[in-house]
């Protein structure tokens, strides 16, 4: 492999890491609590709620109201 | 270069007037401190916010309070730390729960855990407050936690004395990161000093050296805060410090890059001498076109622009963290960022400074506002790898082929 050959490759990577790190850095603030908040409401709905009947929104209204 | 400078002002100017302007036509979202009342006293109700310092009280003559409505003016490294706090009606703290800050996350996320925290749970408002005394220091956050302390202290007493009635100690403010700024300035003088005398004499070349070994131990691992595009994202979104070490940073950099260019780069940047001294290694260098060279040295502006249009339009500095020497020198980062720091170390075995050369926002920054000088001709050993007659903006005044006044070459090339 030429020289220029594995510096484009290194410099691929370089880039793709710099654009993943300034992303992660958004990401982090504001679409991981979301899908993290999903999660949590998808197992909650999963092992609780669905058992009993309910549609998840009058599960997360009952669950208010108890 | 014109064309790369007229982009990085142009993206700076509409970023920040659009983030400006967002800011103005959303409302702020505030946090609500109620939410946080019952994890700072679990067991009381308390009143609506009333009285000056505004506050909470129960029935119990707990009180809880923002310390930012108390003491507004005192900043961390990047502006206010806002905490709520609980005192009892004797002037303990019963509570405490962290805000909101700017600071960098790198530094002080230990700072953030509820265990360090705890340590002021039970404290009276007279105690000394004092950093490593009776409060914990966290080393690479030092002025943060000063901060953190001096908000703590003050508030508290201020709150005690006139919602409590408690007779407070009055021993004045302390302000933290004095000798670390007067550290800075020394090291900072006597790199500057050093370069105009190699400027001068080429025996003395070799001095540099010392300035980038003080640079990595000082700025980098004593310090822990070499120059770094937030300081300047900082300023930009009006959020100054209130530490001397900050302001000499800011101020010494700017200074030099009127007057020398990129001398930050060349002699103190303490990641920049670790990637200058990992390129010695005796390993082969791999050879790069000049058209393919110039072309990745625009990327570094390019991510700068980018990272500038996140920072203003989000009003949020921490997006725009991406330094390796931040990662490197508080020893803080996600997988993705030390991922970053291992490949440009490496890197540097085979393409001199591949980070300064490529990526690094504050060699795009300083780069764009250097200033022109015809006596820099490039040669064989260029630490940046620099073709012959380089653009001023690549050039880090390491004053190998400083030509002074004449314009000759013969000497200075393979």
């Amino acid at each position: 492999m030429t020289d220029t050959k594995k510096s484009k490759l290194l410099m691929l990577l370089m880039t793709t890491l710099t654009v993943l790190t300034i992303s992660y850095n958004v990401l982090q603030k504001y679409v991981m609590p979301d899908i993290e908040g999903y999660w949590q409401r998808k197992l909650y709905y999963e092992r609780v709620i669905s058992k009993k009947g309910l549609t998840l929104q009058k599960g997360m209204y009952w669950k208010e109201k108890k | 270069m014109k064309k790369l400078r007229t982009y990085i002002l142009v993206t700076l100017v509409i970023s920040l007037f659009a983030g400006y302007g967002l800011q103005a036509l959303m409302p702020t979202k505030r946090i609500d401190e109620r939410a946080f009342l019952s994890e700072v006293a679990p067991d009381a109700v308390f009143s609506e916010k009333r009285g000056n310092p505004p506050h909470y009280q129960s029935g119990q003559g707990i009180v809880a309070f923002n310390t930012y409505d108390v003491t507004p003016s005192f900043r961390g490294y990047a502006g206010p730390i806002k905490l709520l706090l609980a005192l009892t009606k004797d002037g303990k703290i019963a509570g405490i729960r962290l805000l909101e800050h700017e600071e960098t996350k790198n530094y002080v996320h230990a700072m953030e855990t509820p265990e360090y925290l705890r340590q002021f749970l039970g404290k009276s408002v007279n105690d000394p407050f004092v950093v490593d005394r009776d409060i914990d220091g966290i080393s690479r956050a030092t002025v943060s936690v000063q901060a953190l302390a001096r908000t703590v202290k003050e508030s508290s007493r201020t709150v005690a004395s006139n919602v409590l009635g408690i007779k407070v100690r009055e021993d004045g403010a302390r302000k933290g990161g004095g000798a670390g700024g007067l550290i800075y300035l020394t090291l900072f003088s006597t790199s500057f000093i050093l370069y105009f005398a190699t400027r001068r004499s080429r025996e003395l070349l070799r001095i540099r050296d010392i300035s980038l070994v003080l640079g990595f131990f000082i700025a980098g691992l004593y310090l822990s805060t070499p120059f770094s595009i937030l300081h300047i994202f900082n300023l930009l979104l009006l959020r100054p410090s209130s530490s001397l070490l900050w302001y000499a940073i800011v101020i010494s950099t700017v200074v030099s890059l009127a007057v020398a260019g990129r001398f930050y780069c060349g002699w103190l940047c303490p990641f920049g001498a670790l990637s200058e001294f990992i390129g010695r290694l005796p390993f082969k260098k791999w050879h790069l076109p000049v058209e393919l060279d110039d072309r990745w040295r625009r990327l570094k502006y390019w991510i700068l622009g980018f990272v500038i249009v996140i920072v203003f339009v989000s009003r949020k500095a921490e997006f725009g963290n991406y330094e390796t020497y931040i990662t490197l020198f508080s020893y803080h980062g996600h997988f993705l960022a030390w991922s970053l720091v291992i490949v440009s170390l490496l890197a540097s075995l085979r393409i001199e400074r591949f980070w300064c050369r490529y990526l690094c926002p504050v060699a795009a920054l300083t780069g764009i506002f250097s200033r022109k000088d015809s006596g820099y001709v490039s040669r064989y050993d260029c630490p940046m790898g620099n073709k012959p007659m380089p653009e001023i903006s690549e050039c880090i005044r390491c004053n190998r082929c400083y030509q002074g006044d004449r314009q000759q070459t013969e000497e200075w090339y393979d």
